[in-house]
């Protein structure tokens, strides 16, 4: 059976799951006795124990188990709730993330990952009040669940001889069609204890020609020799609770017990007794006995009818606690709550999103070329119905789009925990609050955001935010905060991590930067340059290596990272009132608006939501702007970028006037010198090869409707080789400046 | 999966399973045995080639067995692959097939 579907689900659901446990364990730093919290980390752990136990990852399930035997206790209030108990749960989740995650990726687990889960197993035993299990043994055979007393008066008639636990299964019609395989349970439950006997009962098996191969007809009547609790057996069938019929005999119940099971069953009682007979679990005294006591006795102690509901569990006497039950019956709502849920979403395969994205990127090429055809032929009927399949388009293309947009809220949870953790590290008291959280935005753009942003927060954590003592020394409150924010803006999406610590000492960056030999001496930088200093490859102001940061690696990465998104970053600070990083990204990979414009032969794409306006350059102010390399828009000095020299291209510019686009990026506006401007275009974003990776200014390619390739303009990239080389200050240094850059882009593009 | 079939002159109809016997090829195993249990002739299922058995095949060979026996017809299970026995093993079949099982060395 392939299980690796089933397999991708479990990883998934884990992942949630541990995320959740996380949050609830930090939630119960603050209300530690919420009651809710300690269910919701109980259920997580009991789900990934039962399902990694379904699958057969052994490792998984001992050490789960060993998390769950102390939320139980917790959960009974025997352990109170503190910083004792929550340190090393969390530690826990985090072990258990990493054995899934071995699992997961068929590895190996790192010695150190395994000297964790053995000094966490120990920590674990000790709060329970165990000694620690030597290594090897099997640590569910400790399970705290102690089975009901042998009841010693060997004189009692009613009590049966056996040690061995009774299950009576009966699987439901749909089991299989579920995906489920009763076997897989019964693995399972050999993991927890030993199979002393199992009869195969098939009496439910309807003639061959009336025989569904599809449904279940299977029932096993087992005998089962374990320590484990009664709730444990049980958890083992928990993911078929709903779909079986389910009877647990302790060991040393009364005869009476196995009685109403017999009754309970579907299959004649006599066999039902023969089996028991021939399993071991009664003698055939005790059978005869038995049932002749219940057929001539009273009929008050007969149980509720024979024909049990599905998914009911017989509590039989002795062995089960009313915590069991309460269990058993939050654990039965939630499984209801999550089905729910699951017929309200989908999950499905990220592959598949992509294939359909693909397809409505040629769609949206296809009908451009439509349109193209439309327009030459000036058919009026024609362009009209060309025009209604265009907003169709349009339509299809955003709905596909948003198929992908995940909220950010995740995301920005995860630093919760490293922020406690962070801050406990440095001994700062740091407090973090989160904006924007419902803010979606593309699901690769979320996954590949995730680790600059952990370099920002710890950054601000570690430089940022002053020591305790400073702060209040400063007057300022002795919490920290650290602010993780998104909004949308135009097109983009911007996130940002602000801190209220003591803001970048521009002195000493400069020092540093001078030292390092980032900048020239003499050089006179603006504030802002200084404070863009940070991002330089190689730059660091710690004095002293943390284990945090510091090593000179961050920033210059944080920031190709963030580039590579196409975005950027801006960082705003005030010294002594906070930082502020604020990094601007696009919404989607796949699709832009974008705005076609010419230079000779060529045609770039910029995107449309750059585009400030367009104005014409022509006759004299276009001479004077050659000469120059500004333009005077209505009083303001716009710095000029002509695209024909910036790539180096041939041919002449036309005789008779230029076009100007003004584009916008952050706080810097520039004046792109184009040919001519050739309107609106939808553009499905062709990433370029590796081999004009190191290329700027260009972040990718387009097809137009007309079969002809566009080269799509990054405009952060092409302010950056206007700023450096100084290309929109004189048209004499311009052809210099381009070839002093090793990196700059020389394209012949005809 | 596959089945293969092959007739032995006089003897029984031999059906060689190949690959996984599951949930997955469930109807389609369903299939080829009802066309050969209508021949009413004693059957022999060579397990050797099966890679793998959940419920569903556990419960279409007990079936077939059945609806064999009713018929009057043989029905056995010969060169279970190791991948069957351990199933059988865990639900202690052996007794109920009836078939002798040779266990690898």
């Amino acid at each position: 059976m392939n299980l690796e579907p089933a397999l991708q689900a479990f990883f998934a659901e884990a992942d949630e799951l541990l995320t959740r446990m996380e949050e609830a364990l930090l939630g119960l730093e603050s209300v530690p006795d919420d009651r809710e919290l300690i269910d919701e980390i109980f259920r997580a752990a009991h789900t990934i124990k039962g399902t990694a136990g379904v699958f057969g990852f052994d490792d998984v399930v001992h050490f789960t188990h060993e998390v769950e035997s102390l939320l139980d206790r917790v959960r009974d209030g025997q352990i109170a709730v503190s910083a004792a108990v929550i340190g090393p749960l969390l530690r826990s989740k985090d072990h258990i993330g990493a054995l899934v995650r071995a699992v997961a990726e068929k590895s190996e687990l790192s010695g150190q990952d395994r000297a964790e889960g053995d000094e966490l197993t120990g920590v674990l035993l000790g709060l329970l009040g165990k000694a620690p299990a030597a290594r090897g043994d099997s640590l569910v055979a400790q399970a705290p669940g102690v089975p009901a007393e042998p009841v010693s008066d060997a004189g009692d008639d009613d009590c049966a001889g056996s040690g061995n636990w009774h299950l009576s299964l009966r699987f439901g019609v749909d089991v299989m069609r579920g995906g489920m395989d009763p076997l897989s349970f019964l693995r399972y439950l050999g993991t927890i204890g030993e199979i002393v006997h199992l009869h195969t009962v098939a009496d439910a098996l309807p003639p061959w020609l009336e025989l569904d191969p599809e449904a279940c007809y299977l029932g096993f009547e087992i005998d089962f020799l374990s320590d484990a609790s009664k709730a444990d057996i049980e958890g083992v069938f928990e993911f078929v609770r709903d779909d079986c019929v389910l009877h647990i005999i302790p060991p040393y119940a009364k005869v009476s017990a196995y009685l109403d099971v017999i009754r309970a069953l579907p299959e004649d009682d006599l066999m039902i007794g023969e089996l028991l007979v021939l399993s071991g679990a009664l003698t055939r005294a005790e059978l005869e006995r038995g049932l002749a006591q219940q057929k001539g006795g009273s009929d008050s102690e007969a149980p509720a009818g024979p024909t049990a509901p599905l998914g009911e569990i017989l509590v039989e006497a002795g062995a089960v606690n009313a915590g069991v039950v309460d269990a058993a019956l939050v654990k039965q709502k939630q499984v209801k709550d999550n089905k729910a849920q699951e017929a309200r979403s989908l999950r499905i395969d990220a592959d598949k999103l992509d294939q359909l994205i693909e397809l409505v990127g040629e769609l949206v090429i296809a009908s451009a070329g439509v349109q193209n055809i439309s327009q030459t032929l000036a058919n009026i009927q024609l362009s009209e119905a060309s025009e209604v399949l265009l907003r169709l388009v349009d339509d299809v293309r955003d709905q596909a789009l948003s198929l992908r947009m995940v909220q950010i809220g995740a995301t920005f949870q995860r630093f919760q925990r490293v922020v406690r953790d962070v801050s406990r590290e440095l001994g700062k008291d740091i407090e973090l609050v989160i904006s924007g959280a419902e803010t979606e935005l593309d699901k690769t753009v979320v996954e590949r955001i995730g680790d600059p942003l952990m370099h920002l927060v710890r950054n601000a954590m570690d430089h940022g935010i002053e020591q305790t003592e400073v702060r209040v020394a400063n007057g300022k409150p002795a919490r920290a905060r650290l602010m993780l924010g998104a909004q949308h803006e135009a097109g983009s999406i911007v996130i940002t991590v602000a801190d209220d610590g003591g803001g970048l000492n521009r002195d000493k960056i400069l020092r540093k930067a001078i030292e390092r030999g980032l900048v020239s001496e003499d050089a006179q930088l603006t504030e802002r340059e200084i404070d863009r200093l940070i991002f330089a490859p190689g730059f660091s102001t710690a004095d002293q290596i943390s284990n945090l940061s510091g090593r000179g690696v961050g920033m210059d990465v944080v920031r190709r990272d963030i580039e590579a998104l196409r975005g950027t970053v801006e960082i705003d600070t005030q010294p002594g009132r906070g930082t502020s990083l604020s990094i601007r990204l696009p919404l989607t990979l796949a699709i832009i608006d974008g705005f076609l414009i010419g230079v000779g032969t060529a045609t770039f794409v910029l995107p449309v939501g750059v585009i400030v306006e367009c104005v014409e350059l022509a006759g004299e102010e276009r001479s004077a702007a050659r000469a120059r390399g500004y333009l005077d828009m209505r009083g303001e000095v716009l710095p000029l970028l002509w695209l024909r020299e910036a790539f180096d291209m041939q041919g002449e510019s036309p005789t008779r006037r230029e076009n100007v686009v003004v584009v916008q990026f952050g706080q810097s506006r520039v004046g792109i010198v184009v040919d001519q401007l050739m309107g609106e275009h939808q553009t499905v974003i062709r990433p370029l090869g590796k081999l004009f990776s190191a290329l700027r200014g260009v972040s990718g390619s387009t097809i137009l409707g007309t079969g002809e390739i566009a080269l799509i303009l990054d405009v952060a990239g092409l302010l950056q080789i206007a700023g450096r080389n100084e290309l929109v200050s004189h048209p004499a240094t311009r052809a210099r400046g381009v070839e002093a850059d090793e990196r700059s882009a020389s394209l012949n593009v005809q | 999966m596959n089945i293969d079939r092959k007739d032995e002159a006089g003897g029984p109809i031999e059906l060689s399973v190949q690959g996984e016997l599951t949930i997955f090829g469930a109807a389609d195993a369903y299939g080829v045995l009802t066309r050969v249990l209508s021949e009413k002739r004693d059957l022999r299922v060579n397990l050797s080639r099966v890679s793998e058995l959940d419920s569903s095949g556990v419960q279409l060979l007990l079936a077939a067995k059945n609806a064999a026996q009713r018929h009057g017809q043989r029905f056995e299970l010969v060169a279970h692959s190791p991948a069957v026995l351990d199933v059988m093993d865990l639900l202690q079949l052996g007794p109920v097939f009836g078939d002798p099982v040779v266990v690898p060395a």
